[in-house]
Order: C-alpha cells, then structure tokens, then sequence
C-alpha cells in the first residue's frame, strides 16, 4: 500500500514538473476534459467560429482547425470543464 | 428541410421511441429572467425518454429547447432545438451505436465560421439555420485485439452574408464538417491497452468564392499507451500517455507533434465521501531533439460528501479546484477555477442549495436555490444567479445576473 502511494506521489510530481518545465509557446489550445463535460452545449452556443462539435455520446469537442482561441467558450461551462 | 417538415420528422421519431417498452422519461423546465439593459426573459425545455430494448441496447430521444430574448452579447442566437436519437449495443465483442441529431437556429447572429484575413477579399459571414449531423461508432474485440471506428458528419445550413452587406448568393450556403477516426488496440493485460489510431477531417470549400487559402482539413496519426485500474470497490487509477503527430494548414510547426499525459485516480474514503483528481498536460515540439513547448496543461481536484441523513442522496456538499495557469506568450489567461457546492434538505422535501463558482481572470458566479420536492420524482425550484465579469475583453462584459423558476419531472 505504501508503495502504491509513493508511486502514485511520485507520477503526481513529475506531472506538475511536466506543467511548469516546459518553455511556452506563442499560441496555446483550449481542450475539453471528457470526463468533466455533461453535454450542456453551453459552449457551442457562444462559440464565434462554430468550433464546437458533440460526438455520439453528446461530450464536446473542440475542432483545433476552426478554434481562435478567444475564450468565450471558458467563462459559460458549469462544470468547468474547458482548459 | 421546411420548418413543419422539421417538426413532423421530431415528432414522429419522439413517438416512435416512445413505442418501445421499458421507457423512462424526463423534462425540465425553466423560466428565467436576467438583469441588464434591456432585461431578457429566457425559457429551457429539455425532454427526454429513455427505452431500454434489451440488456445488450437502448434508445435514446432527448430534445432540448434554449430561448433568450433579447439574447446575451455572447450567444450566437436568440433560439436552439436539439433534437438527438441515437440506439446504442454493447455486446460481449461488438460495441455500437448511431445517433442522429439537428439543431434549429433562431434569430442567429452572422459570424466568422472559416474567418481568415485576406486583403481585398469582402469577409463573408454566416448565420447558422440547421445543423445535422450523424454520428456511427463501432468497435470490435477479438481476444486480446480490439479495432473501432467513429464517423461524425455535419452538414450546416446557412445564410452567408457580407460584413457591411446583405445576405449574398453565390456561395454555398451549406458547410461540411466530416470527422472519421480508425484505432486499433491491444490489451495484453486487462488494465493495460496500446492503441494506434488515425483521425482524419474533410472540410470541403469552395475556395475561389470564399478567397481563403485555407482548406480546414486535418489529419493526425496516434499512439498510445493506458492504464486502468480499479483496485477495489473503492479506488480508481487511470493513466494515459499518447504521442500524437498532426497536421493541418495554420498549425505552428511546433504543434506538429502532441505529447499528451492524464492522470485521473479516484477513492471513496468511506461510503459517503469521494474525492477525485485529474491531471493533463499537453507539451509539443517539431523536433524533439530541439525545444519541448507547453501547449496546455490542467490539474483538477474534487471531493464530494452525501450526508447519511438524506436517504434520496441529493444532499451534498462539494468542494473543488481547476487549475490551469496563464500562458502569457499566448495571451492566455489563467483560467483556473475555486468552486463549492452545497444541497441540503432543511425539511422533509424541501432542499436549499447554493454554489460558488470563483475564476479570478474569467468571472465569479453565485447561485442560491431552493428546491420543493412534491413527490419522488417531481420537483419545483426557484434559483437566482449572480455574475460578475473578470476579462478585460469579454464577448459580453455582463454575463447578466437573474432568477429561474423551473420544475423537472422523471416518470
Ligand atoms: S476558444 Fe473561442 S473559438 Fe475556440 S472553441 Fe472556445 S469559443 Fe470557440
Ligand atoms: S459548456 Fe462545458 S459541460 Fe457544457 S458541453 Fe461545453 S464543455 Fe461540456
């Protein structure tokens, strides 16, 4: 179990190393946590370039190709969802 | 398709679902009114059923109505309706479903769908009218092997129109969005899976018309490694590491390879209380002997108690965190997130709730409720909801605060 936890710890902290090590880039992605959306469609209603699409099971997805990354689609999620 | 054809086709569809037996059904309604210059009133209808056919597959019919008048600076239209049907089986080797669905656009607002600058070309707008789209998923197991496949075509109805002008012919006025994905995985392991995976997306255009260089095609190649675990009733590991190589017209040549990681591990500390964390960073690089770029990345940290008092579940306390730093290269803000929720039967029936939902570069949301159960399955509320804005450059720099009172009904 101890072992478990470590291991588990130790993937935690190269994650967040992984979040900060890395140099930025001068353009960024807004993606979509599956796990988190509930399919509101929230979001594709303010989406300026009609970026967003629902897949079968109704979860959003953000097209990268039509995406200008203004952020609207941020600030109307209720679950938070959108990074 | 005429609006009463579209009408009829949602109708006779909604009936023929309701045919089958087994069939559970839902609606919520909510009428609101929000606080701004001028004041608009707004009604949410979604209705669904649910008919489970067999114990391998169900159908499902949802519709969902959203009306706001006058709409918000930021929606896109003053009304939608999303008519979805979908039949989905899952069998011990074949998994499947289709679904169907179309939105009805009113009131839309012109906007920049395909929008590139190109100098002495009229920028061409587009009010959205009706959406399609048919979604097929498969995938098949065989021993240790698995192949799937998902296909979502869309195909948007619009009305194209000039920036200063009127609504112009000569252009198309439909737009289709074709995206198709092919994997194949191994499971050596149970909880082990590797997979390859292939997306493809079409967007054909006419490109002397619109004066666009841009074609909005993608394609990606994709490996991939997981892991998945439940450990015992109580705990869940899942761990995801994949390389993407992409390819698309106006991609920076460091977005050409995804290097993506996610995290997600989840326990129930006691039956009551749960908590969950998800972790996912998106690093890029075109050569990986150069630069590694941080593309995105987001932490994310929930635990849920349900109090043993209320034996219907509904009350609960939440807690949690979404963590997403500003990339300033990017002129990205921080949109990390501070939230807590609250549900709580004060009496027999009666529930108040209440949640914050803290963005310090997004916005800050309050909502108070309070909820009358009549029955089991029916219940009347009335919840107010305050924002207040954070971004410098919001569509809408006042969300609107206001009030709903609403009923949902499950039978
Ligand atoms: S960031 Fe803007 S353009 Fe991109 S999906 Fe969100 S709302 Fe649409
Ligand atoms: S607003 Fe959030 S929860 Fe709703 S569909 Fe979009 S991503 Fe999912």
């Amino acid at each position: 179990m101890k072992r478990k936890a470590l291991f588990l710890c130790a993937l935690i902290a190269l994650t967040f190393l992984g979040l900060y090590a890395c140099k930025q880039l001068t353009h960024t992605e807004y993606n979509i946590d599956r796990s988190a959306c509930n399919g509101c469609t929230n979001c594709s209603a303010v989406c300026p370039s009609d970026a967003i699409y629902y897949d079968g099971n109704g979860k959003a997805i953000i097209d990268q190709t039509k995406c200008t990354t203004c952020g609207d689609c941020v600030a109307v999620c209720p679950q938070n969802a959108i990074y | 398709m005429s609006s009463k054809r579209y009408l009829l086709s949602l109708t006779l569809l909604f009936l023929l679902a309701l045919a089958f037996a087994q069939t559970s059904y839902w609606q919520n309604t909510d009428l609101s009114w929000r606080a701004g210059n001028p004041d608009s009133w707004g009604l949410k209808l979604y209705t669904g059923a649910l008919a489970t056919i067999d114990e391998e597959s169900y159908c499902e019919v949802t519709n969902y109505l959203d009306w706001l008048s006058p709409p918000t600076l930021n929606l896109k239209q003053k009304l939608s309706n999303r008519f979805a049907i979908g039949y989905y089986s899952s069998g011990s080797a074949l998994d499947y479903g289709i679904a169907y669905n179309a939105t009805a656009f009113g009131g839309s607002e012109p906007i920049r769908i395909n929008y590139e600058y190109v100098d002495g070309v009229p920028d061409i707008l587009y009010a959205k009218e009706l959406r399609h789209q048919a979604s097929i998923d498969a995938a098949y197991r065989y021993s240790i092997l698995e192949a799937s496949g998902k296909l979502n075509l869309i195909l948007l109805n619009t009305k194209p129109s000039q920036l200063w002008g009127d609504p112009i012919s000569g252009i198309d006025q439909y737009l289709f969005d074709n995206y198709s994905r092919a994997e194949l995985a191994v499971n050596p392991l149970p909880e082990l899976r590797i997979h390859t995976a292939y997306d493809y997306k079409t967007h054909p255009m006419d490109e002397e018309i619109v004066g666009t260089t841009r074609d909005y095609n993608y394609d990606a190649i994709e490996l991939g490694l997981a892991y998945d675990k439940k450990f015992n009733l109580n705990t869940h590991l899942s761990l995801q590491g994949t390389w993407q190589h992409r390819d698309w017209d106006a991609m920076q040549p460091e977005q050409r390879n995804q290097v993506i990681t996610e995290l997600r591990f989840g326990h129930h500390l006691n039956p009551y209380l749960y908590g969950y964390c998800s972790l996912i960073n998106r690093s890029c690089f075109e050569d990986p002997s150069r630069d590694i770029y941080l593309l995105s990345n987001y932490a994310r940290a929930q635990l849920q108690y349900r109090f043993p008092s209320d034996e219907t579940s509904n009350s609960f306390v939440m807690l949690g965190v979404k963590i997403r730093p500003a990339n300033d290269t990017a002129f990205h803000p921080d949109t990390s997130a501070y939230f807590a929720e609250l549900n709580y039967a004060v009496l027999e029936g009666i529930y108040l709730g209440g949640r914050v939902n803290l963005a310090p570069e997004i916005q800050d949301e309050y909502r108070a409720k309070i909820t009358l159960m009549l029955d089991q399955d029916t219940d009347l509320h009335l919840e107010y909801v305050g924002r207040q804005n954070r971004r410098a450059f919001a569509a809408d720099p006042d969300l609107k605060s206001g009030i709903a009172l609403g009923a949902g009904l499950h039978f």
